[in-house]
């Protein structure tokens, strides 16, 4: 079971954005995406659900081309999207009534959706605003009931355009750790940032840097690449930025550590 | 001199009168001077965007003064002069865009204050090289463009008006990380040369903190804490404790100091952890470690 892009190209109107992008998503696989401003991560994201469609080459998801037309709702409702701008996915008046909206639309008995409800405005820390006006959030409320929202559907697989921009450090803890449970209960996750250091459990990165895959690999080879990663306008995360500097001191290390914690143990060794 | 900006006990109720009602702010008193570069940090909701709107009228304080170069905002007629003074960008770029062409927002705010074309023209030039989008054309609908790109244009849109005080609302989200450390340095230039005053609200420390003289830590609608980045970063359990944190270095030089290293952890940047690090590991000479780190 996966999201499977082979080849994927896409235009707006006559302008080339993604060039010829493959790569694969399983079940329970955390896969990151970075790139500079434009380098085409949110048109990529709107491919993998199918908001957009391939210009050419082929996405599938569990085997089915998001190209079929008529296949679209399955598809939208196996693949989340959490999109970049929250006002962009927020459509009800209300926060518990916009969580809802989704398990609603895919038929789901009410009662069962309720419990989902609960569980997602748990999850993102946001249960005692259940009642509140969407519109009269704070920035970051915002962001976190569009989370909510697609926690609700319960997708197999999720992609999270950015989605801790707008929160507070302890906020943005809590999303990824919601993430790692998800991958652990066997949701595909993709997830984009501006934010390196959260990739530090990724089991794959992926580098896109105009509308192309710049670099892949694993997130100790690709988060200590600080060369790769200046050239694309990217920045290596503190924690190995410090060792590779401390290297120069003769501070030996196996591995260049890449969390607070690994660095913590190779210093004290 | 009196302070640019002075908030007296300012409290801000959303919805008064009605079972929404909230108080976003409860008792702010503030001063901020000129040429000062501010951060204001606090955790979700805890009145950051609400608190800035009142710096150039678009709040008014439900209690207490605002007072901005001397006029208070509750009662000047004038706010165009005071929104001319005091250029603010938005948390979500989409709520301040609206023209059919970027060229068009650029020049927006100087069509309405009256500047000549070619002004016009030269001063769009310029914030657009400085926000690093001159690959953009700008004939584009501002609306198809990505997020960062965008946030580009949201602060160039500000930043051609010149303004003497510079209000950002999370300025670098969605910008990549070159974009975030451009931006700061533009500001950072500003800042020095032509005593612009900055205030950013950001939940990158890490960045900000680089350039900020002063660092206000809101929480549930009051001040938490004032001063300067490494006053601030000496308290990193009360910070973590109401959901902040702390750049990765300040917390790692924290957890060694926990563990019982002798080192200071209230750091600004890479240069100095560095420096730290090897001082205290020199300090240690070949004597065990472990005896001078009580294991916890
Ligand atoms: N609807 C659209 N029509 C035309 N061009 C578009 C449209 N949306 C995006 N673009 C352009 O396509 C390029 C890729 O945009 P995309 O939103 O995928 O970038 P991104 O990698 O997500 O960037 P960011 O980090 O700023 O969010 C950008 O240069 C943008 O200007
Ligand atoms: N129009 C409104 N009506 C009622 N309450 C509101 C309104 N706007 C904001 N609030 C509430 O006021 C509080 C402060 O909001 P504000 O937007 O100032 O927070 P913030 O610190 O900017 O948060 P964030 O980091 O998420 O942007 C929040 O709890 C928010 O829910
Ligand atoms: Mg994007
Ligand atoms: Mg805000």
């Amino acid at each position: 079971m996966s999201i499977e892009v082979k080849n994927l190209s896409f235009s707006y109107e006559d302008n080339p954005i993604l060039d010829d992008v493959s790569f694969c998503v399983k079940s329970g696989e955390f896969v990151g995406i970075a790139g500079p401003n434009g380098s085409g991560k949110s048109t990529l994201a709107k491919c993998l659900n199918g908001i957009f469609s391939p210009t050419k080459g082929e996405v599938f998801v569990d085997g089915i081309s998001v190209k079929d037309r008529s296949k679209q709702w399955i598809i939208r409702q196996t693949v989340g999207l959490v999109f970049q701008n929250p006002d962009n996915q927020l459509v009800a008046s209300v926060v518990e009534e916009d969580v809802a909206f989704g398990p609603e639309n895919l038929g789901i008995p009410p009662s069962i959706i309720r419990e989902r409800v609960q569980y997602a405005l748990e999850r993102v820390g946001l249960i005692n605003e259940r009642k509140r006006l969407v519109a009269t959030l704070s920035g970051g409320q915002k962001q976190r009931v569009a989370i909510a929202g697609i926690l609700a559907m319960r997708p197999k697989y999720i992609v999270l355009d950015e989605p801790t921009s707008m929160l507070d450090p302890v906020g943005r803890k809590e999303v990824l750790s919601t993430v790692l449970q998800l991958k652990e209960e066997g949701v595909g996750i993709v997830y984009i940032t501006h934010h390196l250091e959260e990739l530090v459990y990724a089991d794959k990165i992926m580098l896109l840097y105009k509308g192309r895959i710049f670099k892949e690999g694993s997130a100790r080879d690709i988060l200590t690449d600080e060369d790769t990663l200046k050239k694309i306008g990217l920045d290596i995360p503190e924690i190995p930025a410090l060792a590779l500097r401390l290297k120069k001191f003769d501070v030996a290390f196996d591995n260049i550590p890449l969390t607070i914690e690994e660095m913590v143990n190779a210093i004290l060794d | 001199m009196p302070s640019l900006i002075e908030l007296r006990d300012v409290w801000y109720q959303y919805n008064p009168n009605s079972p929404l009602s909230y108080w976003a702010l409860k008792g702010i008193d503030l001063k901020i001077e000129r040429g000062e570069f501010i951060s204001i940090i606090g955790p979700t909701g805890s009145g950051k965007s609400t608190l800035i709107q009142h710096f150039n009228g678009l709040l008014k304080p439900t209690k207490g003064e605002v007072i901005v170069d001397g006029i208070e905002i509750s009662k000047t007629k004038d706010l165009k002069a005071l929104r001319k003074k005091v250029g603010m960008v938005f948390q979500y770029p989409e709520t301040q865009i609206f023209s059919e062409t970027i060229y068009d927002e650029l020049a927006f705010g100087l069509r309405n204050y009256g500047y000549s074309e070619d002004e016009i023209k030269e001063r769009v030039e310029d914030v657009v090289k400085k926000l690093g989008i001159e690959y953009i054309p700008l004939d584009k609908s501002p609306f198809l463009l990505s997020g960062g790109e965008m946030r580009r244009v949201a602060i160039a849109s500000v930043l051609a008006m010149e303004p003497e005080v510079f209000v950002l609302d999370e300025p670098l989200a969605n910008l990549d990380p070159q974009g975030r450390r451009e931006l700061l340095k533009e500001i950072d230039y500003l800042n020095r040369k032509e005593s612009l005053t900055v205030i950013i609200v950001s939940h990158d420390l890490s960045e900000v903190s680089k350039y900020a003289d002063r660092i206000i830590v809101l929480f549930d609608g009051t001040i938490l804490m004032d001063g300067p980045p490494r006053e601030i970063f000496k308290n990193v359990e009360k910070l973590l404790e109401i959901s902040l944190g702390v750049p990765q270095i300040v917390e790692l030089l924290y957890t060694l100091y926990k563990k019982g290293a002798d080192i200071p952890y209230n750091i600004l940047d890479l240069d100095e952890a560095v420096r730290v690090i090897v001082k205290w590991r020199r300090s240690l000479g070949n004597r065990d470690k472990l005896r001078t780190i009580p294991t916890t």
